[in-house]
């Protein structure tokens, strides 16, 4: 009868030991904090890249507003540094000195051109500061990449899952690529030109053009020349709005396809009529999203920005802060200062289903999710909207 | 190959006949006061954004914004010309030249304040954006372009032919103190090819709009090939600048297709150099060119 009572008081006590383990909260959350974390969101809103620039900086501030509505991290509001990069290559690195001389910045989000980033990159890495961008083009993740991370799929396979996407469905043949001179679309034609033949596709010929040329009247001329089953625009910007016009204007009527630069806001209304028919290879579609995640943000941005044009950009910067904010879940301690290197060692862990598909990140992987899916741009009613492809 | 070749020649010289304009703008100002206005590009460029302005921005009816750009464009070129040009006119022609450079940077800073640093996109004025002539398009705004073109053309030779005012710029350009002894106003000779200079780059400005857009740092490039266009007619004579123009377009065009656009540049400036060079006065130059 003692044993028994020795081992119900030993049981009880086992019993209040584990209770009051469970109800005690993780040492990191125990501690709740108000200090502002600061983080820098640096988008070209003007200037020959803004394209999508405006789209981005507002599916991040919508994640941040979504984020710091929720309580922000463990009672910290996340604070933004807004800066408009101005597509300027020296005025970029001059900003990501800036970001990377302010301590309080643990991390920055942008900019959407390859090769604004790829000038900031160096500064960031030196400053061990952690930088999600949504850029495409191969180059970014291929070295020094440890503290650069892709929020968009990478070209090196979006090129020759798109060939083999417009090859099987569209049965394209022949192509001339005309790209911009810059990292993305010098990464994109370099790869397509690498990868055409494996997918049965003939390059009849590639050209390029300044993000700033004023004509490319040249170019287009020379395509038709050749007459391909299909023209690869790869690139965006101004250029692309005069291409389209271009296109018209010399009677080239083939297929017309690229990524989803092709297909922004200011495109679409400057030439809507000659986008009707385009096809892009993309992974999300605003007018016709594929999952409930999507059509969760799709909805949230409607209302946070009624009226506003935006595409797959805004939804990955939408991810890349949404991916951050659980990265510093992992390492804010109350009020404490954050170590850039612990945010870092954070998102080499994430594991974060987003609108552009399943994030996995590990320290030498910091690639986007491998979706893609092919898109046109229809006129419905008196609107022009980009939705899923089908034949 | 047949159409390629015309879509060759109708691209070249649409783009020639812009050119042509900008330096027929040059022409206007050297023919009033001797000097090479480096701010012509921007005078254009202004054009093209007070169109997007009028047109796309405010909503006014295509061709009130068309004249609207005209006659803010002149107004701008008069109060500069009043302001910057006119108190230094009888210092050194350095002097001048530098002021006008400041004239082009001052236009190009404040289209970049007024207009922000996006590029402005400027529908066609016709419902119609392309023609098919002979199995190569063309642009409808050319048309238009064509057609302003050809009345600057007739307008300005009209001009320096048959009016006392056109007589009096050439009188001034040859010798500026001769032509105050005869009693010509030099003041206002200058004031007025300003002001022509202005309206007609204004008016190319507005109709190409739709073509190359509108952004604010692009007069530089007009001012450049217009200025090697005016340098290869001739910078003179009206006929000079147009040719040079069409000739500048077409070459241009014709090497970008054939080869790369970067030869296409590379060969206008050595076209330039080379005319510098061998013959000053340009293809269609009556004299020597004035030092």
């Amino acid at each position: 009868m003692k044993r028994h009572g020795i081992l119900i008081v030993l049981l009880v006590t086992f019993i209040a030991f584990m209770l009051l383990l469970t109800n005690t909260p993780a040492p990191t959350q125990s501690i709740r904090g108000s200090k502002p974390i600061k983080i820098a969101l640096h988008f070209s809103t003007s200037g020959w890249g803004r394209s999508f620039a405006v789209e981005e900086l507002h599916g991040g501030l919508l994640a941040i507003h979504q984020i710091n509505a929720a309580g922000g991290i463990y009672g910290r509001p996340l604070e933004v540094v807004i800066t408009d990069l101005r597509s300027d290559y020296n005025y970029a690195v001059t900003v990501a000195k800036k970001m990377a001389a302010d301590k309080e910045i643990i991390a920055a989000l942008g900019d959407g051109a390859s090769g604004i980033v790829m000038a900031m990159k160096p500064v960031y890495f030196e400053a061990h500061m952690p930088t999600i961008a949504p850029v495409k083009a191969g180059i970014l993740t291929k070295e020094n990449f440890d503290y650069t991370y892709r929020c968009l799929f990478n070209d090196d396979w979006a090129v020759p899952a798109s060939l083999k996407l417009w090859k099987e469905t569209l049965g394209i043949k022949t192509i001339s690529i005309l790209h911009t001179a810059d990292a993305f679309g010098q990464s994109g034609g370099d790869t397509m030109v690498a990868r055409a033949q494996e997918y049965g596709i003939k390059v009849l010929s590639r050209d390029n053009y300044a993000v700033t040329a004023t004509d490319v009247t040249p170019q287009l001329i020379r395509v038709k020349a050749v007459s391909p089953d299909a023209l690869i625009m790869w690139g965006y910007g101004e250029p692309i709005i005069n291409a389209f016009r271009g296109i018209k204007t010399i009677g080239f009527n083939k297929q017309i396809l690229g990524p989803s630069g092709i297909f922004d806001a200011n495109i679409i209304s400057a030439v809507p009529e000659q986008v009707i028919g385009a096809i892009i290879a993309d992974a999300m579609s605003v007018d016709d999203p594929i999952d409930e995640v999507q059509k969760k943000f799709i909805s949230a941005f409607k209302a946070m920005y009624p009226g506003e044009t935006f595409t797959v950009y805004a939804g990955a910067v939408h991810d890349a802060a949404n991916i951050l904010a659980e990265a510093l879940k992992k390492v804010v301690k109350g009020d404490e200062s954050i170590d850039r290197d612990e945010v870092k060692r954070a998102l080499d862990k994430t594991d974060y289903f987003g609108n552009v598909g399943h994030f996995k990140w590990s320290a030498t992987y910091h690639e986007a999710p491998e979706q893609l899916m092919l898109m046109t741009a229809k006129k419905v009613g008196s609107e022009i909207k980009v939705v899923r492809y089908s034949k | 190959m047949g159409s390629i070749i015309l879509q060759i020649i109708f691209a070249g010289t649409t783009i020639g006949m812009i050119y042509a304009l900008v330096a027929l703008g040059f022409h206007l100002i050297y023919k009033g006061t001797g000097v090479i206005n480096f701010a012509q590009g921007e005078f254009l460029l202004l054009g093209s954004m007070l169109m997007w302005f009028f047109w796309v921005n405010i909503g006014f009816n295509v061709f009130l914004a068309f004249l609207l750009t005209i006659v803010c464009s002149t107004l701008a070129a008069i109060l500069v010309e009043r302001v910057t040009f006119a108190p230094l006119r009888n210092q050194p022609h350095l002097t001048l030249i530098m002021v006008l450079l400041a004239v082009a940077a001052l236009y190009t800073h404040g289209m970049l304040f007024a207009f922000g640093n996006n590029p402005l996109s400027v529908p066609s004025f016709l419902s119609k954006t392309s023609l098919s002539i002979f199995g190569a398009g063309v642009h409808s705004q050319a048309i238009l372009v064509a057609v302003i073109f050809i009345l600057s053309l007739f307008g300005v030779h009209f001009l320096f032919t048959r009016t006392m005012w056109g007589r009096s710029m050439v009188a001034t350009m040859i010798n500026k103190e001769g032509a105050k002894i005869i009693g010509v106003n030099v003041d206002l000779v200058s004031l007025y090819a300003f002001a022509l200079s202005a309206a007609v780059s204004a008016a190319a400005g507005a109709l190409i709009a739709p073509i190359s857009g509108a952004y604010y740092a692009r007069g530089f490039i007009w001012s450049v090939k217009g200025f090697t266009a005016a340098i290869v007619g001739g910078i003179e004579t009206t006929i000079g600048v147009i040719v040079g123009g069409l000739l500048v377009g077409l070459i241009e065009m014709f090497l970008a297709t054939v080869f790369s656009a970067d030869l296409a540049e590379m060969f206008l400036f050595i076209m330039l150099i080379v005319t510098l060079w061998i013959k000053p006065a340009g293809l269609l130059g009556i004299r020597e060119a004035k030092k």
